[in-house]
């Protein structure tokens, strides 16, 4: 890692990035200097410290209902991060089950996990969160699973054409010939090969799953009020972009710098984890 | 009511006998949020159509600047007996296409209107009406299934709009919702949906022609858009401005930002039969938790009116003297603590998007408030097509938060639809129901505002609502055009001008 890191400095840009994120999250009850979900008529649209009117009590000033905006950035960062990456992983189990079945068994199980696939892909996939989140109603859990839903089938594909190669391989060949059972096989043997791209892939979807949260909540499908999350606050803040512009362009930048960060960081594990790239450097 | 009429038929005498001789003439740009879906006054869907395509037509009532009802294709009407209303038409007046107006049409409408091949979306508003009967040419009786003291008004702007038979039957019902033909003050000369749609002045029209020839309407349905529209000088007269909106356009010289008090109530259902909102000192409690003025000031930044019950400002009755309920949540707990829970207690509080106005974000504020004295919410958002089956089935959270728009002006109809048992409303009480009665049964305008004070006071003490506020709504325009927004939300462009 290090060694990579040396080699192109954006990976550690974006480890950096997405370690600042981590520890705001798991710190934000620490970090925060207000109750995020605490209203304050009385002091609505102020703007962030560096303006006139502005006062370090309000670090990023506050939004229409007078909450302090860099609280709620950082409560937000913690419910952000965790939907995602609870979905990013939720998605991975169930895709990595899958295309390891599809493609170690083959067959008629192969050809309806892929149908199904398939057609989950062809779907467009923020309409299908639209509808799944319309049908149970908005909550942290129902978004988990929606998401999850939107992510799972990227896993499927990969690893079913990774099964399917290593089903073949002599070293799968000579523990079958040894009489091992297959779940023994497709856990200790073909799992572990296969674990470099999951990671990548997973990284780069969490990614991909902040966004898409951002979008729901956006649309007013993601997690109820007054609950903090970067896309509701970028929602909140639209109304208000040309008197009070700083409630949506913060919990933007947050998201935009995250998910560079994380995409830089996936960039620089996929280059690490690629025997094909190691072995060039 | 008669002496009512005879006065503003003297006023509209007087203004039909002033300048109004000048030929229309110049063009008018407007932005709007929405067009209307179609110019069939039985099928419109929305208040967005309802307060358009009026236009065009013409009720048998109307409505001046102030709200107050006056004769439109009916000069004077009366109660002859309990159930019939006996409507004395304007004679000469003539559709755009030159048909003559008269008591066949009058009957023609109406029947058309309440006949269920229709399936008009508007039927709510008519079912109450029995028959109509010709007297003579120029002389209707509408005979309604029981009494109601609103019909005039029912056959106003809003629902009582007139068609010709020989046109209506010619076009067909596909035909009439893109080819209207009215006494209106404008024609439809064209529309291309969801892109443009142009009047023009008719010149024959009974009250004086309109002063502007030409009259362009483009749906622009973001905010954002609609605004630059207006300061781009695309369009002369945009509505409606979000209320964040108003104070950086105001001081745009070339731009004229004018509010007027919308007829829009918003309020919060309290569910009365489920403890421990039978309580009224519980309901009474949430009414001083919620800092109403506060959320005026910061939400609707001073555009809005609050409001001590459910009877909004420019309504017929409204009583002033009827003081709102302090912001005291100190006197709030207390209030919780006699009716048994000192500790606050859990409730659910319904939301939602996606209607005609905003009620997620004064959702958000009053949930804040509530829990500031001891109430754990649990605040649902929904979207509004998804919120309606849930008042249709009566599976409301306890609280939940809506607007009604009082289109009559009248408290009677607000207050008879929000205690109807039905649709998560179910404040019932016999006092009240009795007041009403007494109300609905008196002609004398006069009379019935006063009768209201005590309705007023009433409700407020029996708090099955927490009562809010109205907001104001706000048009934009360019200072070369000349024009005041209506109490009632409709936009009649008659008196709409051009200056200089």
């Amino acid at each position: 890692m290090r060694a990579l890191a040396g080699k192109s400095p954006l990976v550690t840009v974006g480890a950096v990035i997405v370690g600042l994120v981590c520890v705001a999250a798991l710190g934000a009850p620490l970090l925060a200097t207000s109750d995020p979900i605490d209203q304050d008529l009385t002091v609505v649209l102020k703007p962030p410290f560096w303006w006139d009117e502005g006062s370090l009590r309000h670090p990023l000033g506050t939004d229409h209902l007078g909450r302090d905006v860099y609280s709620r950035l950082v409560y937000g960062a913690q419910i952000s991060l965790t939907i995602s990456v609870l979905a990013a992983l939720l998605g991975a189990m169930v895709g990595v089950v899958a295309g390891l079945v599809a493609g170690y068994l083959g067959g008629r199980v192969d050809a309806i996990i892929m149908r199904v696939v398939d057609l989950n892909l062809a779907f467009p996939l923020i309409l299908l969160a639209l509808a799944v989140v319309a049908i149970l109603g908005p909550s942290l859990r129902n978004l988990v699973i929606v998401m999850s839903i939107t992510t799972w089938m990227i896993y499927a594909r990969v690893l079913r054409g990774l099964s399917l190669a290593l089903r073949e391989r002599e070293f799968v060949q000579a523990v079958r010939a040894l009489g091992a059972h297959d779940i023994r096989i497709v856990a200790r043997h073909v799992l572990p090969n296969v674990l470099p791209p999951i990671l990548v892939i997973w990284t780069l979807e969490v990614a991909r799953v902040i966004l898409m949260e951002s979008a729901l909540s956006f649309l007013g499908l993601g997690v109820p009020p007054p609950t903090p999350t970067w896309g509701r606050m970028l929602a909140e803040g639209r109304d208000y972009l040309t008197v009070a512009g700083w409630i949506a362009v913060f919990p933007g930048l947050a998201i935009l710098v995250t998910v560079l960060g994380i995409n830089l960081l996936g960039d620089g594990l996929r280059d690490l984890l690629d025997p094909r790239l190691r072995r060039q450097t | 009511m008669i002496r009512v009429v005879a006065l503003s038929v003297a006023v509209v005498v007087a203004v039909a006998a002033g300048p109004v001789a000048a030929k229309p003439q110049g063009e008018v740009k407007i932005g709007l949020a929405a067009e209307p879906n179609t110019f069939d006054p039985h099928l419109t869907v929305g208040r967005n159509s309802q307060i358009f395509i009026v236009n065009v037509f013409d009720g048998l009532t109307a409505r001046d600047a102030q709200g107050n009802l006056v004769p439109a294709l009916a000069e004077s009407w009366k109660r002859v007996n309990p159930t019939t209303w006996q409507f004395a038409l304007r004679k000469g007046v003539k559709f755009h296409n030159g048909d003559d107006f008269n008591a066949e049409c009058v009957k023609f409408t109406l029947d058309r209107g309440i006949n269920p091949e229709t399936k008009a979306t508007i039927i709510s508003e008519l079912s109450t009406i029995a028959r109509t009967e010709i007297v003579d040419p120029y002389t209707v009786n509408v005979v309604t299934k029981a009494p109601d003291f609103l019909l005039p008004v029912r056959l106003g702007e809003l629902f009582g709009l007139m068609l010709s038979p020989k046109h209506t039957n010619a076009v067909g019902k596909e035909g009439i919702a893109t080819k209207p033909n009215g006494t209106g003050p404008f024609k439809l000369v064209s529309w291309a949906k969801n892109e443009r749609l142009v009047l023009e002045a008719n010149e024959q029209y009974w009250r004086g022609a309109p002063k502007v020839k030409t009259i362009v309407v483009r749906p622009i349905l973001e905010d954002a858009a609609r605004i630059a529209a207006l300061q781009a000088g695309e369009v002369d007269m945009i509505a409606p401005i979000p209320h964040v909106r108003i104070e950086e356009l105001k001081r745009n010289a070339k731009l004229a930002i004018k509010t007027i008090p919308a007829p829009r109530i918003f309020h919060v259902t309290i569910d009365v039969r489920k403890p421990p909102f039978d309580n009224v000192k519980v309901r009474q409690a949430l009414n001083h938790a919620v800092d109403v003025n506060a959320i005026l000031r910061s939400l609707y930044f001073g555009h809005g009116t609050r409001l001590a019950t459910v009877v909004d400002k420019n309504a017929l009755g409204y009583d002033a003297g009827v003081p709102p309920y302090a912001y005291d949540p100190n006197r709030a707990k207390a209030l919780l603590a006699e009716a048994g829970f000192p500790n606050g207690l859990d409730v659910e509080f319904d939301s939602f998007t996606g209607s005609i106005a905003d009620h997620a974000k004064p959702a958000e504020a009053i949930v804040g408030y509530l829990q500031k004295v001891g109430l754990r919410v649990k605040q649902n958002v929904f979207e509004f097509s998804a919120f309606g089956p849930r008042r249709v089935s009566n599976t409301t959270a306890p609280l939940f938060i809506y607007s009604i728009g009082n289109s009559y002006l009248e408290p009677s109809w607000v207050i008879r639809w929000l205690t109807q048992g039905g649709l998560g409303m179910h404040y019932k009480n016999p006092k009240l129901d009795e007041m009403l009665t007494r109300i609905e049964a008196t002609d004398d305008r006069a009379r019935r505002a006063q009768l209201y004070g005590d309705v007023q006071r009433l409700i407020k003490d029996e708090a099955p609502f927490i009562f809010l506020f109205q907001a104001d709504a706000a048009f934009g325009m360019s200072t070369r055009i000349d024009y005041a927004p209506r109490p009632d939300e409709t936009q009649w462009l008659y008196p709409l001008g051009i200056k200089g």
